[in-house]
Parts: C-alpha cells; structure tokens; sequence
C-alpha cells in the first residue's frame, strides 16, 4: 500500500518534471516531432500497453532527452500503440510498480543508476518474465558495474569514434526483419552520434543485428576506432528469458528525434518490446547462409506492399521515394513478364482504390509506359471517370493496337463533354483506320468541341478511308468548321501521298486549291500539288506564280523548289524571260535552292535584267549556279554596279565552284578592263588561290592604282613567308599611299604563313640598309618590321624611335606602342619626354600604359613606379588623362596617392576623381553578417546591383570595408536606390586599423531616405565597418557605397 | 578587310588563330542582301494586304527567353510587334505596354496601330494582319502552337528546344511543309562564326576521319514531385499546363514576374526534356551539323554502364561515337576527334589540335555550310525569298530527336536501337510508346 502510494507519487513527480522539460523545449522542434512521426502503429496492440520511460542520467546528461522523451511518449499517444508514463526515479522501477508496464525503455540514461539490488533484481525479473526493454542510446552507456544489466541490454559504450555532426552511411544486415520494415532494405545515411561497443559482452552470436555502420561509406579514419573486426551495430534485437529486448544507438542529436524514418524505427522496436510485432530474435551468426537470398523475393514484395500504400495516399510534395522506387522497378522490371504483371495488378489495384488522384496519375503514367491489356478492364471504367478521364488516355494512348481501341470506341458512346473530346483525340493519336466510322459520325456533332475534335481526329488517322468519310460528311458539318474540314482533307491526302498513291492525293490538292477554298488552304494544296504531281504541277504553279496573289506567289515559288529532276528546272528556267518584274526574283531564288546548273543560261541572261532585284537573284543564283564560263559577266557585274549588287555578284564570285574556275579567272584578269582586273584578283584572293600567286604579282605591278590595291589585298590572303622578300620591294617602290599601305599589311601576313622571325628580321633588316636614303621606304619597313617579334627587329626599331625623319620615328614609335612585351617601355617613355609631336608623344604614351597595365598583377612598387614616371613625362593636361583613365583600369590601392595629387589640379579634378572611385570600388574588399557572397554589388559602380540583407533589419547586422592600405576617411555615402526604404533604421560606423580592434564608433544616427549620408571627424583606418542598429521588418540594402578618402 | 566579304568568311584567312580567337563570335559579319522580293506583309497571312511594309510579329510566351528577343525585334525597321501573348496577366499587360510605348516614342502615335495583349495564343493566331509568330513558351507547347501557327499561315519562329517528343517535332515538320511555311528553329549557335567554321573543318576532312565526338551539356529531366502552393492571382495555370498533366502550382515550375533566373519547368519531365533538351538542343544541334547528319541521327543509344561505356552513347550507322560528356575537358561544349586531330568549340570559343588546322581556308570547291551570322536576319530573309532558315524545322526535328533518344535511354537504362528512316525504335514496343505523350483533353496535337 504505502509503495503502491509511493509509486504514484513518483509518477507524479515525474510527470510534474516532465512538465518542466517541455517548457524548455522549443515549439519549433516539437512542431517537427509531430510532422514526422508515424500517424497509426504497425499492428494494432492486442490490448492496452503501458510503457515506461526513464531518462535518469548520473554521468553525461544529453540535451536531447526532453525531445525525445516528448517523442517517445507523443508517438504512443498518437498511434495508440501505448501509453507512456515517464520518469526519474528508480523507486519505479519496484516490482510493484513494474507489473503495471508492457516494456521499459531506458532512454539515453547514464552512469551507475541506482545501487538497490532489489531493483535490479526486479528489471530482470520483469523482462524475462516477457516482458519487454527498449534502449535508445545512451541506454548501453549505463550500468557497467551491473553485468547482467549489460548482456541483457547486449552491449557497452565503447566510445564514439563518429562524433554527433558527423554524417555516416549504414547498411541493412537484415532488410527482411519487422523492425527494418521502415528502411527498405536501403542502408542511409545520418548525423548522429555512433557508438562502438566494448568486445564483451557484444555479439552477434546473442544478437540479432538490424543494421550497422556500413564501413565502406563511411569514414574508417576517425580517431579511437577500436573494434578491428568492422562490425559496429547500430541497432538490434534479442531475446531474454522469454522477454524480448530492441535497442538501438541512434539518438544523440535532437533532430534524430524529428527523422520520420527513425521513429518509425523506434515504433517498431518499441511494438516488438511490447509484444505486438511479432519478430525473430535467432541471434545473426545462427542464421541460414542463404537466409537473405531466400528472402529477397519476399522482401521486395514487402516493399512493393508498403510503398503502394504510400502511393495511394500520395499529394505532391509528399515523401516521393516510393514514387520513385516503383518507377525504377518498372524499369528494371522490362523483359520480365512475371514481374511486370505483378507490378501491372497493383498499378489496377491502385487506380481502381480510392487512391488520390496525384496516386492514380502515378499509376497511369507507369502503365503508359508498361500497361497491357491486363489493365483494360481498369481503364474502361476510369475513362468515364471526369477526374481520371485524362489518366486513363495517358495509360491507354500508346498500347498496342485491337482492343484498346475497341474499348475507346465503346467509351465514345457513354461519354460527353470534354471526356469525350478526350476520347476522340486519343483515338486520333492512335491512327487506327478501323476507328474512322465512329469517328465520322461525330463529325456532324452539335456540340462544337466534338465536332472538331472529330475532324482533326479524322486527319489524323488520314488515308483513304478518312477521304471518303470527310467526303461523306462534308455536307452536314457546320459552316464554321470548313477550315478543320480542310486541313483535315489535306492532313489525310499528305498521307495517302505518303502511301505511295500519288493520284489520288493530287485529286484531293486538287480540289482544295480551287478558287472558293480559303486562302490558308490554297496554298496547302499547291505544296500538296507540288509534291503528289511532280512536273505536271509546273504550270499551275507558274500561273499562280504569276498570278495577283503575293501570297500564293510566295507559295508557289516555295512550291517549286521540291520539284526534283532537271526537267523541272528547265521548265521552271524557261518560264523566267517571261515572268513578270515581280515574279522572276522569286524564280531565280527556285532556281537558286534547286541548286541545279540547268538553269545557268536562264540566270545569266537574268543579270542583264532593267530591274535591279533581278539582276541581285540572279547573281546570287550564279555563285550556285555559275562555273567557269560565268566569269565574265558577273565579274563585269561586279565592277560596274555598287551597293547590294556589287556584293552580290562578289559573293559569287568567291563562291564558283569548279577545279578550272581560278585558271579561269586568270585568263579573264589578263583580257579584262582595269575595273574587271581589280574585281577578279580581289575574287582569287577571296577564294585563296595560291596557285595564283604569280598572277597576284603581276597584278601587284599593274599600271592601275586600284588593280594594285586590290592584288596586294588578294596576296594578303594567300601569300606566305616565302613571298615576303617579293613583297617588301614591291612595297618600298609603290608610290601610292593606298597600295603601300596594302603591301605592307600583305607583308605582315606573309610572316604568318611559315615565317621563322629571325629569317623574317634579316630580310627586313636588309630591305632597310637598302633604304638608306629613302625615308619613305624605311617607314613602309618599319611598319612590317614592327610585327616580327625578334631583338634584332626590338633593336632596329630602337634605333629608328630616334630617327631624325618624322615619318620613320612615327612608325617606329608605333611599332615600339604595340610591342608584345614591355621591353620598349623605357623607349616609349623617353619618347614621350623628348618629342616634339604631340601625336607621336601620345602614341607612345598609349603604348606604355598599356604596357604599364599589363604589369598589373607584378610588384606593386614598380607598378607605382611606372606611373610615377608617366607622370613626370607627361607635358599635357591631355596626357595626364590618359594616365589616370589607365590608372582607373588597375585595381591597385597603391596608385591612390598618384590619383590625390592630382585632386588639387583644377583641370585634372573631375578626371582623377572619377579614377579614384574606380580604383576604390576594385581595390577594396567588402565583407557583411549577411549575405556575404553579395558584398561586392555594393562597391561595383552599378546602381542596378545591391547587397542586401535578405532579411528584417535587425540590430547587430554589418557590412565592413577593407581598403587595402592606411587611408584617412572622413565620409561614406550609402545609397539604397530602388530599394525604397531599405535605408538603416540605424547605424554606426566603426573604424580600425586591423580589422579587430574597434574602439568607439566615429559616427552614429539614422537613415531617413535612400541616401544615407555619414560624415565625420577624419580618422585614419584601413577598416570601416556600418553596424546596422535599427530594427524593421524591410531588409537593409546599398546599392551603392562610396567612401571618401583624404 | 576587302569590301564584298563573302558568306565563306574570307576574312579566316587574314586572321591568325589568335587574332581569330580575339574576334570571338562576333567576328565580321557580312552584311547580306535582303531584297524586297514580295511585298512583306503579304506572305500567307489570310486577308487584306495591310499598308505597311514591314513584316508583323505576334509574339507567345513573354517570360525570360522572350525578353531578349523583343529587344532584337524592337530594333528592327523591317518588322512591327502587333501582339503579345501570355498565361499571365501582369508580365503580358508590362509587354503591351513596353512595345507600345516604344513603337509610340519611335514613330509617334499617328502612324502607330498599337499592340494587342491576348491571354489565348489562338486568338493571336486568328488575327489575319500579323505575318508571323515568335514562340517562346515552355517547350511542353512549341507543337501545339507551331501546328496552329502552320494552320494560319503564319511564319514560324520557335525557340528550341523544338519539341516535348519525336513525334511532335515530326507533326512540325509535317503542318510546316504542307502550308509552305518558313520556319526558323531557335537553335542560334548555327548562326555563330566559332560553330560554322567548327564543322566546316569537321565536314571537310581537315581532323581526317571522325571517329569520336564528346557533347557537354547538362542531364535528363526528372519526376516533380513538389507541393501545391496557391495559383498565384493574374496566371491561368490551367493554360500555363495545357496539355501536360494536371498538378497544382508551384513557383519553382512558374516563377513570379519578378523571379529573375531561368525558370525550373525546364527541370521536370512532364514540361521539358531537362538539360538534355534545353543545351543539347544547342551542342548535339552542332555535332549533328558537323557530322552532316541533318535529316538522320544515330543508329544506337546506349545507357550509362551498358554496351561497355560509362557515358551515355549514340552510335552513328557509319561508325561515329558519341558521348554526353567526357573529352578532354576544358571549355569544350562539343569536342571532335578525328583521325588526325581534334575541333574542340563553344560559345566564343574554338581550338583545334593540332592548331594549324583554324588557318586552313575552307576553299570555294570544299564543302560549305549554311552560312549566317545572325539568326533574326536569317528568319527575316528567309521570309521574303522563301528559302529554308539555316535551322529549319527539319534541322530541328534531327537534332531534338537526338536528346529525346538520349532522354529514353538515361529514363529506360538499356541500349536502344533506332531507325533514323523510319523514326521507329528496332523492336521496342516499350521504347516506341515514348515516342508521344498524351495530352490532357481537349488538347490534341492536329
């Protein structure tokens, strides 16, 4: 009596603790147990069970007790599996008290627990008498002085070599067993702590494990892996006396507690405890060899069981790996006809349930892919169904033909509205012409969407039979559904085209191109003519081709070009003299994608049309069309027109295809007008006619200015290393600035075909002693010299930079500017100092700032140096702009003190203020409590672009600046632009030399508006960090920060 | 540069590969006689011959790929937007009133008509006046609107990837050829220099004997299994499905207006062929071209891990290998290996191994490929002479088979057979039934 009183007192205060713990909890968490955990038990329990939960800790006391206590308990309570009575004190654990309770479940209890033998005594009592233990956890790390404690639990904590946010991988030792229902057979993985157990008295020899670590997965590096035989059980089951004992270690972390799967896990286990899931407990190392192979047919089964069942209550955004496994074992599944009927009556089974319709439309799109005419029978009722009409089609639309379609066609009759429309269309996909007479006789419908869907479905299944029934109906369908009648006809004559019965298509084109048929129609039907007739369709097609109508011209000339055979070409070719203005571009551009040089004499003639359009296709259609013999006239095009034309004719040019066409050419050049001349050594060059070179030479030399231009161009093309000596005496000689300047890029581009730059540099070298007294020529050597990368070409420019003659050194200076390393630099440098040429000074200036900013990722000193010595070179305000829009492209904080000085320029100011915020915005670093990846957006001169915080303003939030270098700051300027209203509710600014040490803030207030701005004493600092300090449920952003400097 | 460049690039001479390589894609664009054949506005369309000159566009689907080709269009002479076309009411009204506002500041309201807004694509379709339309909707629509277009007689230009499955690519083909339209499908890489100078190298022998070729685009499509969230007011989600099966809404399907990224339809089976369609339509677009398999494809599919290759695997009936993925690596999209060396080439970008194979001219008596530099110009050109754009219908059918094969292989993991002729898998009832995808009533593709 007075321990039965005390007993409920225990109880009492454990509850009343109970209390207690789930204050602390946080109702985020518990909102995530009761999502997660199972909504109704495995087996529904022979009566009511009662279990107890002692969560006693004398050593390490886990955080994520009172969760899981709340877990543990909920879950009962929920599935009704039973009810738990929690508690701390060992007095519950009295015989007395024990009767009351089915199974104890010692969760993540610790250290010695109670010293009263009686108690224990009583444990063990309780549990073999068959009565039931559970062990979460911490549950093996407890009573290591009790060894009886130890072999009936069956293990002891050996320490976690996997610590709590380490992610391990299991495997599933007996994916057959009750209590591993929940995993599928698929090992997974999870964050928690995992234990290793002590060699005694662990043993699979007692133990039936359910899974482990699977140790190929996981990390076997860990420090204080002990256990050397890769056996780290997970969780397990066993028998004592004829009690029954489920642990498992998971259940460290609080989340494990929130892990849908692990709770179904611990449901399980704890129903085994109970003694309401039957499961074996033959210890592992006793099992058959053959026990997993002997039940992996079952096992799938089971799956297929338990994840059918998901999939019938499935709602998107559901757990979908159901969805998932049974599409894959649909896969997997092809060629076995056993599996795939297995599978396809639960497909039925689903579809005919009063699965959701997310569930059903699962199923469907399984039998698409897999359904026989074992799922007719299924389908003929769901088809009718308004809310799985469309599932059904989806699963019917693609088998095989016979009696799907006889269903369909069933279907057709007890359906209306859109289902029928549906069905209609699916029998229209299908294309069975035995469907056509059901089909037609809806053609005539009443309701418009039947009507429709019936012709369109008449199309489809086109052929003959379909030409007849929509001849039969014709006179009965609406007026407004002529045009659907039409393409239908079209649709079912492009198919018996395809059929090979070419006459009776063109019959049906025929009748569709005539004068009362729509205009869309028309045109249908001279593509359809075009196609089924051949020849025979040319002239109908050229009168239409000559007709009023520019759409069936445009049509008809479409038409054209699929005629095949030369005949076609010769008639189509022979009707152009005759066509009008309009018509003859559209037949040269047939004649063009026909591609066939029957009609050569035709597009010839066509070039000396009045019209200009004309005279263009035409020499379009010869670059296609055209050979040798077609030279002439379009190179007389070519050089006589302008424009379009002139292009045109160019083209062809290029493009005349034939093994004689160069040669060709060359015998043209030589009887040609200088204007022909130019035209054709332009088209040799073009055409990369390196045969011609001697041609291109002579032409090099001709008395015509042009021609010579134009040869020079050419030898651009083709010429190679060999040809450079050639190529510079020409140059030197030629008189003419257009030429030269041809020649010399001709001479640049010899070098690129095989030239070795040494040979390149002493030809040149010599060309440029040969030019001594002629400064005109060396400045043509220079030019070429500039582009052969060699020291002994480095050096002659050298020494032309100082050339007394204006020209020369222009030329030197430029080819010095444009030098691919940064060797002239000093050159260019000394130039800009010493010249006199304002031009030459700013070629040269270029040239080394360039070179200055390719050295941007060198020494920064030298950097700064460079720039220095612009600067000291630099004779014009002009010139100092140049220097600092380059200095803007560095991204070098160094250049800063350059910039400043020249802030105090009055005519440099807007310049080097400009420079300045460029090289800020790159220079600097940024970083923030938000959003870090962002940062930059606010420093990168593009107001479009912000950072944000991505969240209310909250107090503490910051963005902070590193500058790169010391600076005097006494301003910054935050702007949150199109963000209205993401200015800081407020803010202070902190600055720092070392990124750690703050101090007091320099500046303090808040934002009012998009701009923020915040001025303050001058301070030294390389560190400026603005501390958010407001709060607002809009986010903080800037779009742009700018800092100012001193 | 010689003036009168012509389509065969003759500026590929004068350029070391360096400086080529400096050029990039923008290289130096021909420009290219467009006569004015026929009268622009008169080119099929039903109806009077309105007065204007220029060619008018309606334009479907005004989400994030729509929005760079109204800029391109905008800043044509030779086109008018008159109508604009989407699913969601707030982006459609912004477009009316974007081109309204351009075309008004541009001409003044005097001579401006005005662009309509329609919520049912087929309402655009029924209005005579417009000439052609520009379809950018999710690809789970591009049949169904092309086939209508064809039926109305208007111009087609659809962005790829061309279709949902074989089948409806070949229904395009079909409606295209029986109304003679001109269709231009979006696969623009055909229309950049570093692509067409790739496959003329291909084409010509000058890596010898293609033997292996390497696509890098992203995989196949998956299962959606997302929540339903609430339809967001101003979308008709029903349209936004149409034919695909229901589901309810989710924002990472149909993000907002103000969702700035690529919307995720791409990523799920029932809208789209996943990266496979949505890249491949571009990279396998060019290996085709290279191959000059134009109008055919492969012969055999192999999944990952069968018929000895880790990679999915197209097999071509003259020998020719193909990856999804692999190669050597780097910034490749499309790698050929021939027998006596490599074209490796992606957007503004081309190498060859050895690398004197980029100077070799393509001369006039070698093969040359379609040339143009600009796909908009292309469809505008085509449009008046009648000709087929350099990525007609039939380009596109070629090329979206290959990914669809692909995709079936990576859904079914087993080789297939296919009979590039036939458009049939070799014995495989089951692989055939992927061919099509029923569309939910009373959607039909006719």
């Amino acid at each position: 009596m007075n321990r039965g009183f005390s007993t409920i007192a225990s109880i009492a205060i454990a509850l009343g603790a109970w209390c207690g713990i789930a204050q602390a909890q946080l109702p985020e968490e518990i909102a995530k147990v009761e999502l997660a955990m199972p909504g109704t038990a495995r087996v529904t329990p022979a009566k009511p069970r009662k279990l107890l939960v002692f969560t006693l800790c004398k050593g390490f006391v886990h955080s994520s007790i009172p969760i899981g206590t709340k877990a543990i308990m909920r879950m009962g309570e929920k599935t009704c599996a039973y009810t738990a009575v929690h508690s701390e004190d060992p007095a519950v654990f009295a015989p007395e008290s024990l009767a009351q309770f089915d199974a104890v479940c010692m969760l993540n209890t610790t250290g010695e627990l109670f010293e009263d033998p009686a108690l224990k005594q009583s444990l063990l009592d309780f549990v073999k008498s068959g009565k039931g233990l559970i062990g979460i956890h911490a549950a093996t790390d407890c009573f290591y002085q009790w060894a009886d404690y130890g072999a009936m639990m069956g293990g002891y904590f050996d320490g976690h070599p996997w610590g709590a946010r380490d992610t391990v991988t299991t495997k599933i030792d007996d994916p057959m067993h009750p209590v591993n229902r929940v995993f599928r057979g698929q090992g997974f993985s999870i964050t928690d702590e995992i234990y290793q157990f002590k060699e005694e008295p662990y043993t699979r020899a007692a133990l039936r494990v359910l899974f482990s670590l699977d140790t190929e997965k996981t990390d076997m590096t860990k420090q204080g892996i002990k256990r050397t035989d890769g056996d780290f059980a997970v969780a397990w089951v066993s028998s004592y006396g004829q009690g029954r004992v489920f642990y498992c270690s998971l259940g460290h972390n609080e989340m494990t507690y929130w892990n849908p799967k692990i709770l179904q896990h611990y449901l399980d286990g704890i129903q085994f405890a109970l003694g309401d899931l039957t499961a074996d407990t033959t210890p592992s190392a006793k099992l058959p060899p053959e026990y997993l192979q002997n039940n992996a047919e079952a096992l799938e089964q089971q799956i297929l069981d338990d994840v059918f069942v998901e999939i019938a209550a499935y709602e998107p955004g559901k757990d979908a790996s159901g969805l998932a496994l049974v599409t894959d074992t649909v896969v997997k599944s092809f060629g076995d006809q056993n599996k795939r009927r297995a599978l396809e009556s639960r497909l039925g089974a689903l579809l005919k349930s009063e699965a959701t319709n997310a569930g059903k439309q699962f199923a469907a799109k399984q039998l698409f892919l897999m359904g026989s005419r074992d799922s007719l029978p299924v389908l003929e009722q769901l088809i009718l169904d308004p809310e799985n009409s469309d599932n059904a089609r989806y699963a019917l639309e693609r088998m095989q033909p016979g009696r799907p379609d006889i269903l369909l066609r069933a279907a057709l009759e007890k359906s209306e509205g859109a289902i029928k429309v549906g069905i209609i269309n699916t029998i229209g996909e299908r294309r069975n012409p035995t469907s056509v007479p059901d089909i037609s006789r809806l053609a005539a419908s009443e309701d418009p969407a039947i009507a429709l869907a019936a012709l369109r479905a008449l199309g489809k299944i086109g052929g003959q039979g379909a030409i007849d029934a929509l001849t039969q109906v014709k006179n009965y369908i609406s007026p407004d559904h002529i045009r659907a009648w039409n393409e239908a006809m079209l649709a079912s004559a492009d198919q018996v085209l395809a059929d090979g019965n070419a006459e009776a298509a063109a019959q049906v084109y025929a009748q569709m191109s005539g004068v009362d048929v729509d205009p869309v129609t028309q045109l249908a039907a001279l593509q359809g003519l075009a196609q089924a007739q051949g020849e025979a369709a040319i002239p109908t097609l050229l009168s239409a081709l000559q007709g009023d109508d520019a759409r069936l011209r445009a049509s008809a000339a479409q038409a054209l070009q699929v005629i095949p055979g030369p005949g076609a070409t010769q008639a189509i070719a022979d009707a152009l003299a005759g066509a009008s203005a309009t018509a003859q571009p559209l037949i040269l551009q047939t004649l063009k994608a026909r591609g066939d040089a029957t009609a050569l004499a035709a597009a010839t003639t066509a070039l000396k049309s009045e019209d200009a359009a004309v005279r263009i296709a035409a020499a379009e259609a010869l670059g296609v069309l055209g050979n040798a013999s077609t030279i002439e006239p379009i190179a007389v095009q070519a050089a006589t027109t302008s424009g379009d034309e002139q292009l045109a004719a160019r083209n062809s040019l290029t493009l005349l295809r034939g093994a004689d066409v160069n040669g060709a050419m060359v015998t043209a050049f030589a009887a040609g007008d200088e204007s022909v001349r130019a035209e054709l050594v332009q088209a040799l060059g073009n055409r990369y006619a390196k045969e011609c070179i001697p041609t291109l030479f002579d032409a090099a030399r001709d008395a015509n200015e042009g021609v010579r231009t134009r040869a020079f161009e050419a030898l651009g093309m083709v010429a190679a290393a060999d040809q450079l000596q050639a190529l510079v005496d020409l140059a030197v000689k030629e008189a003419a600035d257009a030429p030269r300047a041809e020649a010399e890029r001709a001479a640049v581009a010899s070098m690129s075909r095989g030239g070795d730059p040494a040979a390149c540099a002493a030809v040149l070298l010599n060309a440029m002693a040969a030019a001594k007294d002629d400064v005109r020529a060396q400045a043509t050597v220079v030019h070429v010299l500039g582009k052969v990368v060699d020291p002994a070409s480095l050096a002659a420019l050298r020494d032309a930079a100082g050339s007394r003659n204006a020209e020369v050194q222009a030329a030197a200076v430029h080819a010095l500017a444009d030098w691919p390393t940064n060797e002239p630099a000093q050159d260019l440098i000394a130039v800009v100092g010493s010249s006199t040429d304002t031009a030459v000074a700013e070629t040269a200036l270029r040239g080394y700032l360039r070179m200055a900013e390719a050295a941007k990722d060198g020494a920064p000193e030298q950097l700064a140096s460079m720039y220095e010595a612009a600067f000291a070179a630099a004779k014009t305000a002009d010139a100092k702009r140049l220097i600092l829009a380059s200095i803007g492209n560095q991204q070098n904080g160094i250049l800063i003190s350059l910039v400043t000085r020249c802030l105090s320029e009055p005519e440099l100011q807007a310049d080097a203020s400009a420079t300045m915020a460029k090289l800020q915005r790159a220079a600097f670093k940024a970083k923030a409590s938000n959003n870090d990846r962002d940062a930059h957006n606010a420093l990168d001169g593009d107001v479009n672009t912000r950072w944000s915080t991505n969240a209310s303003q909250q107090n503490g939030q910051w963005y902070q600046l590193d500058f790169g270098w010391e600076a005097t700051v006494g301003k910054v300027t935050l702007d949150s632009a199109s963000s209205v209203g993401d200015y800081p509710r407020g803010y202070e600014v902190y600055a720092s030399m070392d990124g750690q040490n703050w101090g007091e803030p320099v500046a303090k207030g808040a934002g009012t508006a998009a701009l923020t701005e915040i001025s303050f004493q001058p301070v030294k600092a390389r560190f400026l960090k603005i501390v958010q300090t407001g709060s607002d449920g809009l986010w903080w952003s800037i779009h742009e920060l700018t800092v100012d400097l001193q | 540069m010689a003036k009168g460049m012509t389509p065969q690039d003759v500026a590929r001479g004068t350029l070391n590969r360096r400086q080529f390589l400096k050029r990039g894609a923008a290289g130096t664009a021909a420009a290219l006689a467009l006569p004015n054949i026929i009268p622009a506005t008169a080119l099929g369309a039903e109806g009077a011959t309105p007065a204007s000159d220029r060619i008018s566009i309606g334009l479907i689907g005004m989400g994030k790929m729509m929005g760079g080709h109204v800029g391109t269009l905008l800043g044509r002479s030779d086109c008018q937007i008159v109508a604009v076309c989407d699913v969601e009411a707030g982006r459609l009204e912004t477009y009316k009133q974007r081109v309204n506002e351009f075309y008004a500041q541009k001409e003044g309201a005097g001579s401006f008509k005005g662009c309509e807004a329609y919520g049912d694509y087929r309402e655009l379709l029924a209005r005579a006046d417009i000439d052609a339309v520009l379809i950018a909707t999710p690809e789970h629509w591009h049949a169904l609107q092309v086939v209508d277009a064809a039926k109305a007689g208007k111009d087609i230009y659809c962005e790829k990837p061309l279709s949902h499955t074989i089948h409806e690519a070949r229904a395009m083909v079909n409606a295209v050829r029986r109304y003679g339209r001109v269709f231009q499908t979006g696969s623009q890489q055909r229309s950049s220099r570093e692509f067409r100078v790739a496959c003329e190298l291909v084409r010509n022998g000058r890596i010898g004997t293609v033997q292996t070729i390497h696509v890098n685009v992203g995989g196949p499509p998956t299962d959606c299994y997302l929540p339903a969230e609430p339809t967001p007011e101003g979308l008709n989600w029903d349209m936004w499905l149409g034919p695909a099966p229901y589901r309810p809404y989710h924002s990472d399907i149909a993000p907002p207006v103000t969702f700035g990224g690529w919307p995720n339809w791409r990523e799920y089976r029932d809208y789209s062929g996943g990266m496979m369609c949505d890249w491949g339509a571009h990279h396998f677009d060019i290996a085709q071209w290279g191959l000059g398999m134009d109008g055919s494809g492969p012969v055999e599919i192999y999944a990952p891990g069968t018929g000895g290759y880790d990679l999915l695997t197209y097999k071509y009936a003259n020998g020719v290998v193909m990856h999804h993925g692999g190669g050597s690596g780097g910034r490749a999209g499309v790698e050929f290996i021939g027998s006596e060396g490599r074209v490796m080439v992606n957007r503004g970008y081309i190498e060859t191994d050895p690398g004197t194979i980029l100077d070799t001219p393509i001369l006039p008596d070698d093969i040359h490929l379609y040339h143009s530099d600009n796909h908009h110009d292309d469809w505008f050109k085509c449009m008046r002479t009648r000709n087929k754009p350099i990525c007609d219908v039939e380009v596109g059918c070629s090329s979206i088979t290959v990914c669809h094969l692909g995709n079936t292989a990576y859904r079914l993991k087993r080789p297939l057979k296919w009979d590039p002729a036939a458009e049939q898998y070799v014995d495989d009832e089951e692989a055939n039934r992927t061919l099509s995808r029923p569309m939910r009533s009373p959607w039909t593709l006719a």
